[in-house]
């Protein structure tokens, strides 16, 4: 897959043109697309081609439960051109973007449902929109966002990491908290593959971040507050919390381009934002949001912090407190 | 049952004794998987060779079964020694990692992470924002020095930019700051404490060396958490810190218990300190506007009676001392070395 070029004005056309629809018209799947069934598939593929020599594989994983599902709405309906021109921008020849929508595997139907690798907007388009956001969701706090993190460590194949040891993009909306286990039962049922025992979700995780950069984006700081820490426990400061989820392209862009280099650091980002038109408020909210993770990288645009060349402390050393009886 | 030693077809290396006896092993030694009888071996996969480690000179402690790379040590505070660290992983996270140096302040390090803990559960008005601007708890437990001796430590997140405290400013502004300078870092720390009160807490130990501001946003956070408490248990607090003495109200030093006046007293302190002035009579230089100075007077001494006791009345009045010194709020460049 991954053939097709990418038209900003076509896609941007398109878009515009279902704005004003009711999401039942956009999103007209009622249960899951035979297409996106993740059942017996082997691989899903990012491949070079002729018109496109430096692929880059990007998955968006998006979880469609309850109010997350606002989050494919916005992307269908006016910000997915914004994302695809960011990239180009930011001078990312050939992203090709697959769609993954994830829901609960104990309560849903369609748990995971998984697209293909597009270069094109209408292909691309396509995807995102035979998604079926089945609404539903699990009672108690978690998600199956593990079963996406195992399909895309296992069944996907880069050509940019086959070929040039780049690694693709792994962007993962929700707002709950992950199981702790790929479930072998889960994985049988819905993917097709034997596995002799649950996977613990850390594992998954490790083999995921060998070809890809993963991230998991929050989408507002209300819903951070009740899975961040877990998060942050697997993906550390790749954890990302936005202000609000109609941030999720910019976000997802700058992260990109900061891990590629085409932004040497956040001001720079943020300069080019600026020349995007962005509102100052917005801009500011998207800064806050990659900070963290632009410090990892060096990238925060502010001076490293002066340290002094020591170990921990040894022996033991008068407190230079005063406790009161 | 006869007992059999088990080999790795693959490598010949031993392998421990299976727990069930129709279980899968794997060879720790060249990574195959072994089914228990011997008779089937699953060589381990082709995968990518691991990134090379970060910064592979630095030395390596771990809290709580995570393992992080030492970048440097911060700074020193009364019973602590202060790190910047990373989780030695490719998958990382910059931390913060406080050490006790002291090894009788043990319990501190303990009480200051729990109750942030508390602090970042709660939900007083403004949780979402404010709680951004408090150390953000990672994780906690002993880690070994480089005798072996166990330490309390306690692991926090990094905030990128918050690296100078106000004792740092006042070194670079030996004679204080701009006025105009101090009133937007007595505005932000007045909204964080008014948060923290809201919650039911009181910092106890709103002094220089706490307060950490970031020069380019003129933002700031509270840190140093271990004496703080719930107001509402009357109790006095846990410690004070001796170098401070000027900062502290007379009563609090000699045990009386802390309430949300007692921290808006420190505040002015501070903030009448990093001006140049001096923080028990909350006197301050010629050069600070009348209005601003009188009202850094007032809120310096705890018997005064128009004292504040809430943090956004007085943030009010800090916003109109600023207008009638210097007109309409406008931003005001403030820089600290290295910063552009």
């Amino acid at each position: 897959m991954g053939h097709g070029s990418y038209s900003y004005e076509a896609h941007e056309t398109m878009t515009r043109a279902r704005a004003e629809l009711p999401r039942q018209e956009v999103f007209r799947q009622r249960r899951c697309h035979p297409l996106m069934e993740p059942q017996g598939v082997k691989w899903r593929e990012s491949r070079d081609s002729e018109a496109h020599p430096q692929s880059l594989g990007i998955i968006f994983s998006l979880d469609v439960t309850g109010s997350m599902g606002d989050i494919p709405d916005m992307l269908a309906r006016q910000r997915l051109p914004a994302f695809m021109k960011a990239l180009l921008d930011a001078g990312i020849p050939d992203p090709q973007v697959l769609f993954m929508a994830v829901g609960d595997a104990d309560s849903d139907h369609a748990p995971l449902q998984v697209g293909q690798f597009e270069s094109s907007e209408r292909q691309m388009d396509q995807w995102l929109t035979w998604s079926y956001l089945e609404g539903g969701g699990g009672p108690v706090g978690s998600e199956s966002y593990e079963l996406g993190m195992y399909f895309a460590a296992r069944h996907t194949d880069l050509d940019c990491w086959r070929k040039r040891q780049r690694r693709g993009y792994f962007f993962m909306t929700g707002d709950e908290r992950p199981y702790g286990y790929v479930s072998r039962l889960q994985v049988a049922q819905f993917i097709g593959d034997t596995l002799d025992q649950d996977l613990p979700v850390k594992q998954v995780v490790d083999e995921l971040q060998r070809t890809y950069e993963p991230f998991f984006l929050i989408p507002d700081l209300a819903r951070r507050r009740l899975c961040e820490r877990d998060w942050r426990e697997l993906l550390g400061d790749r954890v990302i919390c936005m202000e609000d989820p109609s941030d999720t392209v910019e976000v997802a862009a700058g992260l990109v381009g900061l891990c590629e280099g085409a932004f040497p650091d956040l001001d720079a980002l943020a300069r080019h934002l600026k020349g995007q038109g962005l509102t100052r408020q917005r801009l500011g909210a998207v800064i806050r949001a990659l900070t963290p993770f632009a410090a990892t990288l060096g990238r925060d645009g502010v001076p490293r912090p002066p340290l002094e060349d020591e170990h921990l402390p040894t022996n033991d050393d008068n407190s230079g407190h005063r406790r009161i009886p | 049952m006869e007992l059999q030693l088990l080999k790795c077809p693959g490598c010949g290396a031993k392998l421990p004794p299976p727990s069930a006896p129709n279980g899968i092993l794997d060879c720790e030694y060249c990574g195959a998987m072994v089914s228990a009888s011997g008779s089937a071996v699953w060589p381990r996969p082709a995968r990518p060779a691991d990134d090379p480690p970060f910064a592979p000179d630095r030395p390596r402690v771990t809290v709580a079964g995570t393992r992080y790379v030492l970048l440097g040590r911060l700074g020193r505070g009364d019973s602590s020694d202060v790190f910047l660290a990373r989780r030695d992983a490719r998958i990382t996270e910059m931390v913060v990692l406080k050490v006790v140096r002291a090894l009788s302040d043990a319990d501190l390090v303990a009480r200051e992470y729990e109750l942030l803990e508390e602090l970042h559960r709660g939900d007083a008005q403004g949780a979402e924002h404010f709680t951004r601007l408090l150390p953000q708890p990672v994780a906690r437990g002993p880690v070994k020095d480089p005798e072996g001796t166990p330490r309390a430590a306690a692991v926090y997140r990094w905030s990128s930019g918050f690296q100078h405290s106000l004792t740092d400013v006042r070194d670079v502004y030996s004679s204080g700051v701009d006025p105009r300078a101090a009133v937007w870092m007595w505005k932000r720390l007045l909204e964080v404490l008014g948060f923290v009160h809201r919650s039911g807490y009181v910092h106890g130990a709103v002094l220089p060396p706490h307060l950490l501001v970031h020069p380019r946003d003129h933002g700031l956070m509270l840190v140093g958490w271990s004496s703080a408490m719930r107001f509402a248990s009357r109790q006095p607090l846990p410690c004070t810190s001796a170098r401070h003495r000027d900062f502290y109200p007379e009563a609090l030093w000699n045990g009386d218990a802390p309430n949300p006046t007692t921290d808006l007293v420190m505040a002015a302190r501070s903030i009448a300190w990093v001006l140049g002035g001096d923080p028990a009579s909350g006197a301050v230089p010629g050069g600070v506007p009348p209005a601003l100075a009188d009202l850094l007077r007032q809120q310096c001494d705890v018997d005064h009676r128009e004292v504040a006791y809430d943090a956004w009345q007085l943030k009010e009045r800090v916003s109109l001392a600023a207008r009638e010194s210097f007109g309409e709020p406008k931003f005001i460049h403030f820089t600290m070395p290295g910063w552009r």
